[in-house]
Formats: structure tokens, C-alpha cells, sequence
């Protein structure tokens, strides 16, 4: 390990060591009784322990002086798989930079399993009907290449007419580009027989236009391409196989020619050299898209369509039809955040910055004039105050007629704050109706509800004191300050977490959450397992601590803590055993 | 030959020129017509059943029509001589009342139903084995290839949206569009590779030596990454999945061009096929196509057991906690079927949060018990497709072991004991059939834990034929350690 990345490390460190006291990575509480154990310690992987490392296990002895903390950055980066299956969005991307052709492999292809909460996992499999559409879609890519002539000309990089010598220069940079490494002697004279072959091959185009085409589908099929592989024995990666992992795990495709060009140099072995090119990578418009889908996934934007289902006499203007707006609107406000304002994980929680339309804005009680698409607008603060008082997740956990506090204190609870919670158990009595009688507010009917003992380890103690932080919010999140003439209580705790913080609207519950280093912790273990495609284990708690430890800085956005990622052991090196 | 964009492959060029090639394609793969293969169906309901008037009303021992009359089974009366009710089995290793835990019992058993492994954790619930089509087929199947998995209607990405593993965590992703499915079996591809040799003399066609030639170099490749000294146990059987896959692809495409002619049974009528093309993909997983795609997906599931494209194939029809609204068998708009999806009346209740009834009793135990009959007739559909098939030892569906399942039994309960199962067909002579059997040894089949469902899976495995790496038959499917050794002889011959 570098001394850049403990001083790194000691740096982000600084004043930071009571919140790891909970070790910045998921919490556990065991049925629900407030006892938190650190979530990687119950994991697969060894708990973390003072015990050098194996000699070549790739993990340096840490300074003294830096205390218990840096224990775990003595254990080895853990085993994983070191054959990658690329999603397929990696290879729909990887297809157009590599052929200039979009072609639509996503809607084409079945989908593939979630894994680790994401679904950029890196222990995906090829069965029979995938490797059928590699199949096909490798042909499909091939014949579309030859009959595009400009995309044709452009991958070729050189003229048919120089025959063999532009086949040969054709096999070795496609190869290159589509293997992610140059072509062994062997392999360019392998390609170069299929590449003839194709001669006989095909009954249309000339004799070239059939060589590349036959070349293109094999390399397409290729496990060098299909698989990100890291085959380098022991702990440190190749140049190559490093370069396709900033490639893929941060702009999710291909490495493009100047990450190729580093690699080619050797130019990607210190922390900082690879520092340099995460950064590069980000400042493009495909940082935007990965933090737009990581935001996108882990706020579970996709329920919305099947969860917008109001009483149609109450919320006319509410329908599953809505979803795809307020979907957009939470990609817009991260956007903003991220990009425009350059803000971080407070900001998310905390800015009232709203994307309305005319039927949104109504809802929001923004005055104006607006059209059917989304305007940027500023919320009221006392009101709003980022994600979480955003009208598509609060009526996304809502009923159709009123809210609900379970539903909105479990998405922060396992979301925002990984805490793991149990799910109810079977034969739970119906919600008591809210009459307005004997009960007026849906406080009161979630806390007569939840009142058994059974009930209360999780309801009174976890979700419900944040859930009703929300309650100014009603079925389709428009704000309200009584329910059924009773003022409306939001007071509540930020339970689950060391401080326990008060609270008194949604307002101070975000803010709160914004302050929480369990919530940062969280935000931080959710970004590593999108960008690593697998959930943390011991050693990976010092890369998600030490993001997690700059949160409280509001200039820190997504496209630093990526970049900081990059930095980190856990995305740099890998064990040296495989599963 | 350009590649065809979806809608217009048929619509586009039309006639018998288009309908040869997935005739051909359809042709059955075996040589000897006096060897028809054994087969596995699984046809997955959730939710559970309304158990009041789902099963015989007759006594344990043979299984008649009148047996069937005015129960949830009835639409299978005609059948009666060709199933196997069994009663008493339940979940490895829990049942209702048994399992100390909360949590979201359709997902414990979605994950557990067909595997009998436990659930890998308590969060995302993957089951944390391999399921009983997967086994079977890498034994049956002659490439050893995976079975066909569909599935109808909205499929969660969670552990709802799968019944079936490829091992532990691996979730098996299932077609959900009939035309999707029926394309990667069939042999219909949008690429060229149906192109053909100008002069006609060749048997083996240009797009199977191509793909041959390109094949051949991507196993090599994938030989040597195998071998890579650095890679360890599960990465090398990664690979292995990924080499069987390349090995039954190339099984396939040597059939294809040079099978012999196809006979009238093997294939699906080009009208139907017209019908299954036009579906607008981005509609199948809608409520208002579950009975149309539902009807597809068996006619996919039924001609690819029929010609034997596949050899085991399994059919979930929606998620546990969901499922469609049946408005279609709601009387009018007020009725409760019109209004609420199965999970909230498996419930007898408005929401699917609220887990004890609200509506009136009759309405929802009415409206499921409809719902029982209609999947039913589904169910029927499956056996007269199956039927239909002539063969050496009969119909398909006699040389099949199709079987009915459930997550649960008593959905408001979300109870695990007393699940319910059919078999049908036979499986060659396998199963006792036209039996209602009980297979726990005490009387009480809602409470008894002496017949978990692994075993149903060890016997459902090895009356197909599958066979463990030895050559032997399986003896304990599964890996809970509450599972029991051995098949239930009660159901067999």
C-alpha cells in the first residue's frame, strides 16, 4: 500500500474517529433491540483482527500512530471473482465506443439478477439463453458494422485495398480495443485465419467486408471480452486490468483510447496515476449518468409506477401515469446538486430545490405558471428540504388516502441508514381506520397499531419516531399542518442511530440525517457497492469510512468520493486468491 | 440477408418461404422414434389457495371426476384418471406458527419452494442452492443445457421475481415475452445466419459453419482462461456453466439445416405464430395481458417439451405479495375481483400491508376460490397442449411429470404446511395416478411436519431420470438440514 493512501487516509481521518466508532458500514440490530453490530463482521469475510497479513497478500503494516482504526487496512483486500461478466448496459456501452453503433441490447437481452442491492454485480453467470443472445447479437453487430459505411471506414482505420496489411492492422487494434489488452503472436494469428476464413463464409459483401464481419463476431464472444478478467497472480492488478476497472466500474464501459494509451505506458501504477484518469473519466457527461443511475437505484425510483395509486376523488391528479415525471424530477435535483451547484450528500437532504410541472407545482403549492414539462423552481424551506420531502417517494409510501409513517421510517431506516430490519410477521391485525373519532391521525392509528410488545422492538424503537418526522406530508406528499382538525405532530428521533437526535418536521429529520455519520456511512457502503458490485467485507471498511468521513463537507460531490474510491485499496488491488 | 427488425419478420415477407425455416427449426431433435424422453413441467402458482374448497371431496384413495365436482379443481374433472392429489406436505424446514422470525413469508418461500435450501440470509432471501429444474436438466437434458423458465405477469427484481437457481444466490432470470422464448429455442434468430449456399450442395448450411468456425475459437478461449492456474473453484464453474452453454448452442445449430423433415405436431400454426410476434413487448407484464400471454407462454412451453427442444420447463405465474387484478372474472365493478389484486384477497383485504380480512367474508373467500379455477383451467391448458403431442408410450403428457405448485397453502395465514401439489401425466409410469393420497402419517395434514417438501423434489427428480454425477439416483434434494432422505413412495407405482 502506498504511503499516498495512508496519508490520504490520515488526512480524511482527521477529527473523525467517534463516528467510526460504528464503522461506517451497515449496522445491524439484532431483532430489532437497538444492539448495532457492525454489519461487515457478520458478513462473509474475517472480522478484523490485528494479525499481520500473510506475506503477498498485497497489505502493508500500517504506522502505529494511527491507531485501532487502521487495523483493517492490514487485512487483504478480499477474495472475489476474478472473471467480471460485464451487465449488460457494460456491453450495450462497450458495443457503441467500440463500433460507433447503438444497438439495443438491454431491451434485447434478459435481465440480470440484482446483486448486492445493484444491478452492476460482478458474480453474474452466461447460461444458455445469454450465450445464444451474445450469439445473435454479435451478428447482428457485425452485419451492421460492414453496412455502415462510415462506421465501417471509421473501425477499420485503414484502406481494404491494402489487403492483409489492413487486416492485420484492423485484428490488432479492434482486438485491442475490444480485449482491453493487446494481442498475443498467437491470438493476432489466430484472428487473422478466421478473418480469411470468412471468405468462404458468407454469401454477401466483398471478401474484406466477410473477414470483418467474421472477426468482429468472434471477438464479440470473446470471455477476454465478455469477462472482465484478472488474471495477474497475487494482489496488484495489471495496467490493463486496471484500466478496465476504472473504465467499467466508474463510466460503465469500455476504456477509451487515452485509458488504453496510460495503460499501454505503464502509467496507472500509483495511486495518483489512476487518481489522474478517475478524474479525467468524470469530467464527462458519463459521470453524470452514473451518478444519475446509482441515485436512480438507490432511492428505488422504479416503484414508482406501481405505487401511485390514489382515490381518484381525492387525487384526481395522481395516477401511475405521473411516475415517469417525478422520476425525473429526482434525477434532475441530484443532477443539479452534483453537477451544477457541485454539492454533495448534505445538499440532497437537505436543499429545497424542486423540478415541477403544472400538475406537480399544485401539489408542491408553487405559484406560477407552468407547462407540462419539468422547470426548476426554488420550495419553500420551512417546507421542503431535498429528497426526502420530494412528492414521488412520499406518495410512492404512502395509501391510497392517507400517508404512512411504516412505510416511510423503513425506507430510511434500511436505505438512509442500512440498518437491516426485519420484515413484519404474518397475520398482522389491519391498520385500525382513521374514523375521526376515536381516531383522528394516522399518529395515533400507527401507534394504538403497533402498541404490542411484539410490534414495539421495531415500531417504537426504529421506525416509527422517524416515520412520523414525515407526517406533515399526506397521500401524494402535499404539505399539511392538521389532519382531521388536529394539528399535525412531526415530532420525532433519528432512532437507530448513536444520538438519537430530536426532531420536529421533515425539515429537521433531513438535516439530522444529513448530520448523521450513520447515514453517511450508509450513503458511502451504498456508493461502494455500486461501484464495486458486490457488498464490503472487513478490509473494504477503511475505503467506505474514509468517504464517508469527508460527508459532512458540502463541496465534497459524487464525482470526488468516485474519485476517492478509485484511490482506495479495495478498487486499486484485489486479493490474490479467487473464489 | 439484412437482419429484420421484430414486427415485420413475418408480417413483412409472409407465406410458406418464412414459415419452412421455423418448421425445419421446430423438427425434433431425437433420432429414435421409439425412445420419447421423460420430461418436467412445474406450473408455479403464489398467494396460495382458498383451502376450504380447493381440494377433493372425497376420501383419501382413488380420484374420480365426481371427486373434483363444485372444488377448486374441478376444471380438471375430466383429467381425474391422470392426477396425483397429494396432501400434507410443507416447507423445509418451517411452517406456520414454527418459524420464530418475521419477515415476508412469500419471499422465505418463493426462494425455498423449488430448491429446499435455505434462504442465504435475511435480507435479500436467495435461496442458497441450486432448484429442482436446474438439476434435472443439466442430467436430462442431452447438452446438459438449462430449462425453459417463463413466467406471466409483473416480475419484482427481488427474490420474488424467480423460483429458480442456477446455485447459491443465482438467481435464473425467466422469459417473460412469449416471442423472446419461442425465438432463443427455436432456431429463429434476426441475424443471417439462415443463409444458405448459392449453389445448394452443401447439407450443413453457411450460418452453422460459421458459427462453428467462430465457436470453435471462442471454446478455446475459454479453455485456456479455465485453466488459468489463478482462478479458484467457483470461478472455474462459471466458466464450466459458460462452456456447456457453448457446447449446447453448437448441439443445437448441428441439428439445424440437416434435421429431417418436420412433422405437422411440431410446430406452432403461423397464425398463432403471427399472433405471438405482434406482442408489444413493453405490454406483456401487464395485468390486462395475463390471460393472453399467459395462454402464449404455455403453447412455448408446451411445443418445446413436445419437441423436445427441452426437456424441463417451468411456468410461475406472477409474484408471491402481488399478482394480477383478475378483473376479468369479476361479476361487475363492485365486485371484489374487479378491485383488488390476488395478494390483497388472499388477505380478504384492501391492502396489501393489511394482513387480517376487511371484506366481507364471502366476497373475497368467493372471489379466490375463482381464482383457484381459473388457474385450474389454466392448468388444464397445459395438460390437453401436452396431451395433444402423440408418442411412443402415448401423449407427451403421459411420458411427463408436469406438477402443480404453491408458495403457500392458506394464503391469509401465509401458512407453509399442508402445501398444495398436483401431479399430472405420469412421468412413463412412475406415479401411482388417479390417487388422492395423503402423505404424512397422522391425520392432521395442516400440522403434521413429517413430510417436507424436499422429498417431493428428490421424487419428482428421479422420476425423469436425473441422475447424480455417480450415475445414481438422487437420494435428498436440496441442502436444508430439516430436509428427509428419500422420495414418497405413497406416490409411486
Amino acid at each position: 500500500m502506498s504511503k499516498n493512501y495512508l496519508e490520504w487516509q490520515g488526512r480524511v481521518l482527521h477529527g473523525t474517529r467517534a463516528g467510526l466508532a460504528v464503522l461506517a458500514s451497515c449496522a445491524w440490530l439484532a431483532g430489532c433491540s437497538g444492539e448495532i453490530v457492525a454489519a461487515s463482521s457478520m458478513r462473509a469475510g474475517p472480522p478484523p483482527s490485528a494479525e499481520p497479513p500473510a506475506a503477498g497478500s498485497g497489505a502493508a503494516n500500517t504506522p502505529e500512530e494511527l491507531g485501532a482504526y487502521e487495523r483493517c487496512t492490514a487485512l487483504p483486500v478480499p477474495a472475489v471473482t476474478r472473471i467480471a461478466r460485464l451487465t449488460h448496459r457494460q456491453y450495450q456501452n462497450s458495443l457503441r465506443d467500440l463500433t460507433g453503433l447503438d444497438l439495443p441490447v438491454i431491451a434485447e437481452f434478459l435481465p440480470d439478477p440484482h446483486q448486492a442491492g445493484f444491478d452492476r454485480g460482478i458474480d453474474l453467470q452466461v447460461g444458455d439463453v445469454l450465450a445464444a443472445d451474445y450469439r445473435d447479437m454479435a451478428e447482428r453487430a457485425a452485419s451492421a458494422l460492414v453496412s455502415d459505411s462510415a462506421a465501417y471506414a471509421r473501425v477499420l482505420g485503414c484502406s481494404p485495398d491494402q489487403g492483409d496489411a489492413c487486416a492485420k492492422t484492423f485484428i490488432a487494434s479492434v482486438g485491442k480495443r475490444a480485449l482491453r489488452q493487446p494481442l498475443t503472436a498467437a491470438e493476432q494469428t489466430r484472428y487473422l485465419e478466421l478473418f480469411h476464413s470468412g471468405a468462404e463464409l458468407f454469401d454477401s459483401g466483398d471478401d474484406f467486408q466477410r473477414g470483418v464481419r467474421i472477426t468482429v463476431e468472434a471477438l464479440l464472444q470473446s470471455p477476454k471480452f465478455l469477462y472482465r478478467a484478472e488474471l495477474t497472480p497475487g494482489a496488484a492488478l495489471s495496467p490493463y486490468e486496471t484500466a478496465a476497472r476504472l473504465s467499467y466500474l466508474l463510466v460503465n464501459s469500455t476504456p477509451d483510447a487515452a485509458l488504453m494509451a496510460a495503460a499501454d505506458m505503464a502509467q496507472l501504477a500509483s495511486e495518483d496515476d489512476v487518481a489522474q484518469q478517475a478524474a479525467r473519466l468524470l469530467s464527462g457527461a458519463a459521470a453524470r449518468e452514473t451518478v444519475r443511475d446509482f441515485h436512480h437505484q438507490w432511492l428505488d425510483l422504479d416503484v414508482f409506477p406501481n405505487k401511485l395509486t390514489k382515490d381518484p376523488q381525492r387525487y384526481p391528479n395522481v395516477t401511475p401515469a405521473l411516475a415517469p415525471l417525478l422520476q425525473q424530477e429526482v434525477e434532475r435535483f441530484v443532477d443539479a446538486i452534483s453537477f451544477d451547484r457541485k454539492r454533495g450528500f448534505v445538499s440532497l437532504l437537505t436543499a429545497p430545490l424542486g423540478f415541477v410541472n403544472k400538475t406537480t407545482a399544485a401539489i408542491y403549492g408553487v405559484r406560477g405558471t407552468f407547462g407540462d414539462g419539468l422547470q426548476q423552481v426554488e420550495l419553500d424551506p420551512s417546507q421542503r428540504a431535498g429528497l426526502l420531502t420530494q412528492i414521488g417517494f412520499l406518495a410512492s409510501r404512502a395509501y391510497s388516502q392517507g400517508s404512512s409513517p411504516i412505510h416511510r421510517g423503513v425506507f430510511i431506516q434500511r436505505r438512509m441508514l442500512c440498518n437491516m430490519i426485519p420484515d413484519p410477521p404474518a397475520n398482522v391485525p389491519a391498520l385500525p381506520p382513521v374514523d375521526g373519532t376515536t381516531i383522528k391521525t394516522t399518529r395515533q392509528q400507527v401507534d394504538q397499531h403497533t402498541a404490542p410488545a411484539a410490534c414495539a422492538s421495531c415500531h417504537h424503537a426504529l421506525i416509527n419516531p422517524v416515520g412520523f418526522g414525515l407526517e406533515n406530508y399526506d397521500a401524494v406528499g402535499a404539505y399539511r399542518t392538521s389532519e382531521n382538525g388536529v394539528a399535525i405532530d412531526a415530532t420525532g428521533t433519528l432512532a437507530g442511530t448513536a444520538a438519537g437526535t430530536a426532531f420536529s418536521s421533515g425539515v429537521e429529520l433531513s438535516r439530522a440525517l444529513a448530520d448523521a455519520p450513520e447515514a453517511r456511512a450508509c450513503y458511502a457502503t451504498s456508493w461502494f457497492r455500486y461501484v464495486l458490485g458486490r457488498v464490503e467485507q472487513a478490509a473494504d471498511v477503511c475505503a467506505i469510512s474514509a468517504i464517508a468521513a469527508r460527508l459532512d463537507d458540502d463541496s465534497y460531490t459524487p464525482v470526488a468520493l468516485l474519485t476517492d474510491l478509485a484511490r482506495s485499496p479495495s478498487f486499486r488491488a484485489r486479493s490474490g486468491e479467487s473464489p | 440477408m439484412m437482419s429484420l427488425p421484430r414486427r415485420r419478420f413475418l408480417r413483412g415477407l409472409g407465406g410458406i418461404a418464412v414459415a419452412l425455416p421455423f418448421l425445419e427449426a421446430l423438427a425434433p431433435r431425437r433420432a429414435r422414434a421409439d425412445a420419447a424422453p421423460k420430461r418436467l413441467a412445474v406450473f408455479f402458482c403464489c398467494n396460495g389457495v382458498n383451502m376450504e374448497r380447493f381440494w377433493p371431496s372425497t376420501p383419501y384413495g382413488a380420484l374420480t371426476a365426481d371427486s373434483l365436482m363444485g372444488t377448486g379443481m374441478e376444471p380438471l374433472a375430466s383429467y381425474a384418471s391422470k392426477l396425483l392429489v397429494a396432501r400434507g406436505i410443507h416447507l423445509v424446514p418451517r411452517g406456520w406458527g414454527r418459524d420464530p422470525a418475521g419477515g415476508d413469508d412469500h419471499a422465505k418461500a418463493i426462494g425455498h419452494r423449488l430448491t429446499a435450501a435455505a434462504n442465504q440470509n435475511s435480507q435479500e432471501r436467495y435461496a442458497s442452492g441450486p432448484s429442482l429444474d436446474h438439476v434435472v436438466a443439466a442430467s436430462i437434458n442431452p447438452s446438459g443445457k438449462g430449462p425453459l423458465n417463463l413466467m406471466v405477469g409483473y416480475r419484482a427484481t427481488d427474490v420474488l421475481g424467480s423460483i429458480s437457481y442456477t446455485g447459491a444466490g443465482q438467481q435464473a432470470v425467466p422469459f417473460q415475452d412469449p416471442w423472446k422464448a419461442f425465438k432463443a429455442w427455436s432456431g429463429v434468430s434476426a441475424s443471417s445466419a439462415g443463409a444458405t449456399a448459392a449453389d445448394g450442395g452443401t447439407l450443413m448450411d453457411l450460418g452453422a459453419r460459421r458459427r462453428r468456425s467462430v465457436l470453435d475459437l471462442v471454446k478455446s478461449d475459454l479453455d485456456a482462461l479455465r485453466n488459468s492456474s489463478v482462478l479458484g473453484q467457483a470461478d472455474k464453474a462459471k466458466l464450466d456453466m459458460h462452456l456447456t452453454s457453448i457446447r449446447s448452442l453448437e448441439t443445437s445449430m448441428v441439428s439445424s439445416g440437416v434435421a429431417p423433415a418436420a412433422t405437422a405436431s411440431c410446430a406452432l400454426s403461423e397464425a398463432r405464430t403471427r399472433e405471438i410476434s405482434a406482442i408489444d413487448p413493453n405490454a406483456v407484464t401487464r395485468d390486462s395481458e395475463y390471460q393472453t400471454i399467459g395462454g402464449m407462454l404455455l403453447d412455448v412451453m408446451a411445443l418445446a417439451l413436445a419437441c423436445d427442444q427441452n426437456r424441463v420447463a417451468t411456468l410461475q405465474w406472477g409474484s408471491g405479495a402481488g399478482g394480477p387484478i383478475f378483473s376479468w372474472l369479476g361479476a361487475s365493478a363492485d365486485d371484489v375481483n374487479t378491485k383488488y389484486n390476488h395478494h390483497k384477497l388472499s388477505h380478504g383485504a384492501t391492502s396489501d400491508a393489511a394482513t387480517s380480512p376487511t371484506l366481507p367474508t364471502d366476497q373475497w373467500k368467493t372471489a379466490l376460490f375463482n381464482i383457484d379455477q381459473w388457474y385450474m383451467q389454466s392448468f388444464k391448458g397445459l395438460l390437453d397442449r401436452l396431451a395433444a403431442y402423440s408418442e411412443p408410450g402415448g401423449s407427451v403428457l403421459d411420458n411427463t411429470a408436469v406438477c402443480y405448485m404453491n408458495d403457500l397453502g392458506d394464503g391469509l395465514g401465509h401458512n407453509w404446511m399442508d402445501l398444495p401439489n398436483i401431479i399430472a401425466g405420469g412421468a412413463a409410469g412412475y406415479f401411482k395416478l388417479g390417487q388422492y393420497v395423503k402423505l404424512t402419517q397422522g391425520n392432521q395434514t395442516a400440522n403434521d411436519t413429517d413430510a417436507p417438501s424436499n422429498m417431493l423434489l428428490t421424487t419428482l427428480a428421479n422420476a425423469v431420470g436425473a441422475k447424480q454425477k455417480d450415475g445414481s439416483p438422487l437420494t435428498n434434494f436440496g441442502s436444508a438440514p430439516t430436509g428427509k432422505p428419500g422420495e414418497f413412495s405413497e406416490l409411486k407405482k
